[in-house]
């Protein structure tokens, strides 16, 4: 009867969490190719861990009876859950290196190895997301030294001038000015090198 | 990018919440998908630049909503997965009959369809029924299908490799999640035959308690 389902719905959803089996196979079967996508999504796991963590997931998915699956409240897709618990797995696994490992594309190659049928994976929107340019900034700015972070955040965030900052940080009014737009220069520089 | 600008932007936003707003594990889902409420935008903003590792995640998970990542496991993996969640397939036989002249019509189980020759265990073995039959060490499963009457009626039996019957086997008949009926083998290994409507039909087969998996018979006017 599951057969039907082609997506994770709540009814699937509260299926598998009565622990039906048929519904906990299919459930399986329509979540399967995102979680193996999104572990796909970092680089240096061989086969054995990309397996291993494939099916890790799938057990604290439903260990504890059930608890995760309880735990999506359904204001959200189900799928940005699962990719979070991926992340969350891979970043156990990896330890602070899965930043640097994830790769950062817009598409994704088919590298199935059986042939049991694959789509292609493509950007749903190719107009600049300002969502993650604000991330990709705060990232940035966790990059910088602390007093050009600290400066940063007086006169960006806190709203201070920079000769009041000067005066905070007993600096020269100069030196907070180049330190500034030395920051910005960085993160300026890394975006561009981040970007194709 | 200008980076000025979204540091602006952000300051903007910043102003009008403050700090000290605390962010759910609902709102980090919400915000990668660009469905996060306006007033929980500003200060989500003014939480990344405050906590960058966090800002690094959301990073990642805003890219895997936007491109979608999908890649079809092996098969091997995909039945590993399923054997270590014990959800392994248990589906003894697919049956598909469709009525056509007062006849049955074999179109899915000929390769468990038994010619009479091979039919051990029978009521009545004339033309006008139909067995198939399912291994399960150390059982074989019979399910005769009779088709003189309209409906067709639906009987099992049991027996173990070495021709013995077995009592007490459980047929439990339903669709999708609908019990319709349970029948049982006697001790001469068969059960009472019950009248099948056109449909679909799950039959679990169990055991001395123990499930031995599941018969789909599909019956089509």
């Amino acid at each position: 009867m599951y057969s039907q389902i082609d997506k994770i719905t709540p009814y699937l959803l509260k299926k598998v969490i009565q622990q039906d089996s048929l519904a906990m196979r299919r459930f399986v079967e329509i979540s399967e190719r995102i979680i193996y996508g999104a572990i796909h999504q970092f680089n240096g796991l061989d086969q054995h861990e990309i397996a291993d963590l494939f099916q890790t997931i799938y057990l604290k998915l439903f260990e504890d009876d059930m608890r995760r699956m309880k735990l999506w409240k359904g204001d959200s897709e189900f799928s940005t859950y699962l990719y979070r618990i991926v992340l969350n797995l891979v970043k156990d696994y990896l330890g602070s290196a899965y930043y640097q490992k994830f790769t950062r594309t817009d598409t994704m190659q088919d590298d199935r190895e059986d042939g049991r049928g694959s789509n292609q994976a493509v950007a749903d929107n190719p107009e600049p997301d300002f969502i993650l340019e604000t991330i990709e900034v705060a990232v940035l700015i966790s990059q910088l030294r602390d007093v050009e972070k600290t400066i940063i955040h007086y006169y960006y965030f806190d709203g201070y001038k920079e000769r009041e900052i000067a005066k905070m940080l007993d600096f020269p009014l100069n030196t907070v000015s180049s330190i500034k737009n030395r920051a910005l220069k960085k993160m300026r520089t890394h975006l561009e090198k981040d970007r194709p | 990018m200008n980076i000025e600008t979204i540091l602006n932007r952000i300051r903007q936003n910043s102003a009008q919440t403050g700090k000290g707003n605390e962010i759910t594990e609902s709102d980090i889902l919400k915000f990668a998908e660009d469905r996060l409420e306006h007033h929980r935008v500003s200060i989500m903003n003014r939480y990344l630049v405050d906590h960058p590792e966090i800002a690094e995640e959301i990073q990642i998970l805003r890219r895997m909503v936007l491109t979608k990542p999908e890649m079809t496991p092996t098969a091997h993996l995909h039945t590993k997965v399923l054997d270590t969640l014990g959800l392994s397939s248990s589906g003894l036989m697919d049956i598909v009959l469709k009525k056509v002249g007062g006849m049955l019509k074999i179109i899915k189980g000929q390769d468990h369809a038994v010619t009479l020759s091979t039919q051990l265990v029978t009521r009545s073995g004339g033309d006008d029924e139909l067995i198939f039959q399912s291994e399960k060490s150390p059982y074989f499963i019979l399910c005769h299908i009779e088709h003189r009457d309209e409906p067709p009626s639906l009987y099992f039996s049991l027996k173990t490799k070495d021709n013995a019957h077995v009592n007490n086997g459980r047929f439990r008949v339903r669709k999708g999640e609908r019990h319709i009926f349970e029948i049982v083998t006697d001790k001469m290994g068969i059960t009472t035959p019950q009248s099948v409507e056109d449909g679909n039909y799950e039959i679990d087969v169990e055991v001395n308690k123990e499930k031995l998996g599941t018969i789909n018979l599909s019956i089509q006017g």
